[in-house]
């Protein structure tokens, strides 16, 4: 709901900010029996996305509120700052949208960030834990689950660029088995890597282990260039992140990401932060404290990113970058990321010495790819401009159809002298040709008897059918009626007519046909009808 | 819940005092917008019950061209209806009360005929209504149609207790909700509102079907960014929008749950407070004595939907918020 975005942790808990903790856990869990994925209660209020994103943010609040440490920093910050958001979408989340992926942290200063990076790093370390086991903590499942990935947003653009992230699982469906390699990407067991995931001793499990990594290798060049990642990697990063078994415990929340992510990683590409990434990682990897992003990496990238990334940058890396530096100028704008992978890889195999190689390397389509977008109007369009307007659509050859067009009656013999203008029942193609020829007028003698009240029965409507040379064929064909219903109306066969109601259409058809009032020639005819039949008229 | 047995009932019962208006009448409408949920199961059962405890109870089958309730209650369809009211064939709506099986509990049918009572004039409808806040019973209780027909919604809406009845079933909790907005609509629509917040009113309900406008708490928000001294005034007609909540056929712990829950959601996302007042389990003596033609208070007392149905009527009557039901 819209108005969440505005609320803070607590109210979104609905406790007050001196809630204890058992307070908030009792109101967490009534919250979230509504919230549950399972519950009606929110059915057709929420839609499923909306419902999800409720329950992401309620497990924000409960994961921030429940612990005293992060509750007393997000006290102090909403202190610090009056507008403090409880809520708030960093721009580059990298492929997750919802507003699960906040953190109350969202708004540090980079230096306040970079001192809270091992509770990051712990959380991140949390992340790749999905499965079977991952009921066992205190917090509920999905607490833990969009905990993790809030988390993930919470770490340094270049972390967030590394990790598969969840706009690049498209691909991954619902109907995927659920994951069962005991092996997570690590290499290692899952149960093996679970036991110190959890609980507050982690931290001081964590940082051990950090600092035996080996220090960030400081040769390695600058961040920016294997991030693009051509599509080779992207691709094998998918496969790894779709190979783990957290994976299938959030198919779901994958889905979603799936739609949304790639924008998203767009937004952030675009964003003046990114060009500060090469230095920022750098000075992480002086300081040492990423080392467990390296540790990270090492596995990860090891069977198929490293290999072929490094050996084409042994080959060719000054001029890559110099060539990638001429590329981008010369688009002038900011490439989309397919763009950007494409022509990273296209740099990756051409060496400027031998120019001969690029089009041997780059296949066409790649070039096509990176082009900015240009507008050429389609060509159905052009053709469109040139051809000539529809024909206009002929009536249909039913006569006397439009009552607006239809003429008046014919009331002075000067009238009928004049062969009449009947637009409504042109000639067309299936008529007869005497049909077709005909010009239905009335003989002025008979038109003489029409000038006062008359009596249209059905001799005086054979009549005057048959002053027009139309024959009973004709008007068959014209008006649809049968044959044998007109014969009945021009002798005035009311036992052989059908019920009113179709007498009546029939006499207004063969009417408007004639050039005749149907209004009048039906009352009249009807009248007679309802005479005889006793009924209708 | 289940456990509960009857003489304890009674004797809350008889402790709490009877919440009503001046004239001691207390008009409860069970709706739910959907058919076969319960509505005259919960308004016949709460008849019986409250005449039990020697109270003078009305029903009103107001399921105009529909109206059953007499077959529940065991008896034949009674010669007079609401149609004839409807008609001026009768004076007063106490002429067309008839007898039950039950000492106290007199029935008014409603009407059988289609296209007369079933959908009345504006004008015979409000002299209807009027007549029913007239009765001089205790309670009436009205048995409300499916739907979410103005008709249905201007009886709803004159009660003091309005009983939502759903089952756990989506389809329900659905039509539920969509029962919860038009009567919110329908009351705002009838409202007399202040000259100056008409307009946006009627700008917010017309506007109602966009995105962000999906509850009766949305367009209170719209409204009250617009004019926010009127705005708070519907704020609180809609804290005091007079909503119950019965969840009917529960089969598990869960669905025994689902009250609470629809109670909350309805709170959180519509901005009404929904008094929970309790679940009434799935219970084979109900269709039993519906086959029977009996109430199934009357035929079946002990029965565990009995018991939950005279908790219900006990939480109904006692001033007091319901405390969360977890069974």
């Amino acid at each position: 709901m819209a108005a969440h975005g505005s609320q803070t942790l607590y109210e979104l808990l609905e406790v007050s900010s001196g809630a204890t903790f058992e307070e908030i856990e009792q109101s967490y869990q009534r919250i979230a029996a509504y919230l549950g994925a399972e519950s009606l209660a929110v059915y057709s209020i929420l839609d499923s996305d909306d419902a999800h994103s409720a329950r992401a943010q309620l497990d924000e609040a409960y994961r921030t509120l429940s612990d005293p440490d992060r509750r007393a920093a997000y006290d102090r910050a909403r202190k610090e700052d009056g507008n403090y958001p409880s809520m708030m979408v960093p721009a580059s989340t990298g492929g997750t949208t919802s507003t699960a992926n906040v953190h109350p942290r969202g708004r540090m200063s980079e230096e306040e960030h970079d001192k809270r990076l091992p509770v990051a790093g712990r959380s991140q370390a949390r992340q790749p834990i999905r499965g079977p086991g991952a009921r066992t903590g205190r917090m509920p499942l999905y607490g833990r689950d969009v905990g993790r990935s809030a988390k993930t947003t919470d770490l340094t653009g270049v972390e967030r660029k590394k990790k598969p992230l969840y706009g690049r699982s498209v691909g991954r469906t619902d109907d995927e088995p659920r994951a069962t390699d005991p092996k997570n990407r690590y290499g290692l067991d899952i149960e093996q890597r679970r036991e110190p995931r959890y609980g507050r001793i982690e931290i001081e499990r964590q940082r051990p282990v950090r600092d035996e990594e080996p220090p960030r290798r400081e040769g390695r060049p600058a961040r920016e260039e294997e991030l693009g990642g051509s599509g080779r990697e992207e691709e094998a990063r998918r496969q790894a992140y779709a190979d783990e078994p957290r994976r299938a415990v959030r198919e779901e929340e994958s889905r979603r990401y799936a739609q949304e992510g790639e924008p998203r990683r767009q937004a952030y590409e675009d964003e003046p932060r990114r060009a500060a990434r090469g230095e920022e990682s750098s000075r992480h990897a002086s300081e040492g404290e990423p080392r467990r992003q390296a540790y990270e990496d090492e596995p990860r990238r090891q069977p198929h990113e490293e290999e072929p990334r490094r050996s084409a940058r042994e080959e060719a890396a000054p001029p890559r970058r110099q060539s990638r530096a001429d590329a981008e100028q010369r688009y002038d704008a900011p490439l989309p990321p397919i763009a950007r992978s494409v022509l990273d890889e296209e740099l990756d195999y051409v060496d400027e010495e031998d120019i001969d190689e690029v089009e041997v390397h780059a296949a066409p389509p790649v070039v096509v790819r990176a082009e900015p977008p240009r507008y050429e109007p389609p060509p159905i369009r052009q053709e469109m401009a040139v051809r000539e307007p529809p024909p206009r659509m002929e009536p249909l050859p039913r006569a006397g159809r439009d009552r607006e067009e239809r003429p008046e009656l014919v009331k002075t013999v000067s009238d009928v002298v004049e062969p009449r203008k009947r637009p409504t029942i042109p000639p067309s193609a299936h008529l007869s040709a005497s049909a077709k020829s005909k010009k239905r007028v009335l003989s002025p003698s008979i038109a003489l008897e029409l000038t006062g009240e008359v009596e249209y029965g059905g001799s005086l409507l054979r009549r005057l059918r048959e002053s027009t040379g139309a024959s009973l064929d004709e008007v068959a064909e014209i008006t649809k009626v049968g044959k044998r219903h007109l014969i009945a109306i021009e002798t005035n066969d009311f036992a052989a007519l059908p019920a009113a109601v179709y007498t009546r259409g029939f006499v207004a058809e063969y009417a408007r046909v004639l050039g005749l009032d149907a209004v009048k020639v039906t009352k009249s005819f009807m009248g007679l009808y309802a005479k005889y039949r006793g009924v209708g008229g | 819940m289940r456990g509960l047995d009857a003489a304890q009932d009674d004797a809350e019962l008889s402790a709490s005092p009877v919440p009503g208006q001046a004239s001691g009448r207390e008009i409860i409408a069970v709706g739910g917008g959907k058919g076969g949920i319960g509505k005259s199961l919960v308004s016949a059962n709460l008849g019986v019950h409250f005449a039990s405890l020697g109270k003078r109870v009305v029903l009103l089958d107001a399921d105009l061209g529909g109206a059953n309730l007499h077959t529940c209650l065991g008896i034949n369809a009674p010669a007079r209806t609401l149609s004839d009211f409807i008609s001026r064939k009768v004076e007063s709506l106490e002429e067309l009360v008839a007898k039950t099986s039950v000492p106290g509990l007199g029935l008014i049918s409603g009407a059988f005929d289609f296209l007369g009572a079933a959908n009345p004039k504006y004008t015979q409808k409000l002299r209807l209504l009027r007549e029913i806040t007239r009765l001089d019973v205790d309670y009436v209780i009205i048995d409300l149609g499916g739907g979410t027909g103005f008709n249905i919604l201007d009886f709803f809406l004159i009660a003091h207790h309005g009983i939502l009845t759903v089952v756990p079933e989506p389809t329900s909790i659905e039509n539920a909700y969509r029962f919860i907005k038009a009567a919110y609509y329908r009351k705002l629509k009838t409202a007399e509102l202040n000259y100056s917040l008409r307009p946006v009113v009627e700008e917010a309900m017309a506007d109602r079907g966009s995105a962000g406008m999906r509850t009766p708490a949305d367009l209170v928000r719209y409204v009250e960014e617009r004019e926010p001294v009127g705005g708070a005034q519907l704020r609180a007609q809609l804290s005091q929008f007079p909503l119950e909540l019965v969840v009917n056929q529960c089969r598990t712990k869960e669905e025994h749950q689902l009250g609470p829950a629809v109670s909350d959601a309805c709170r959180k996302y519509f901005g009404i407070p929904m008094r929970f007042l309790g679940s009434i389990p799935y219970d084979d003596a109900v269709w039993q004595s519906v086959r029977r033609r009996r109430p199934v208070m009357v035929d079946r007392p002990e029965a565990d939907a009995s018991r939950c149905i005279r908790r219900i009527a006990v939480n109904l009557r006692s001033a007091e918020r319901l405390e969360r039901n977890g069974e």
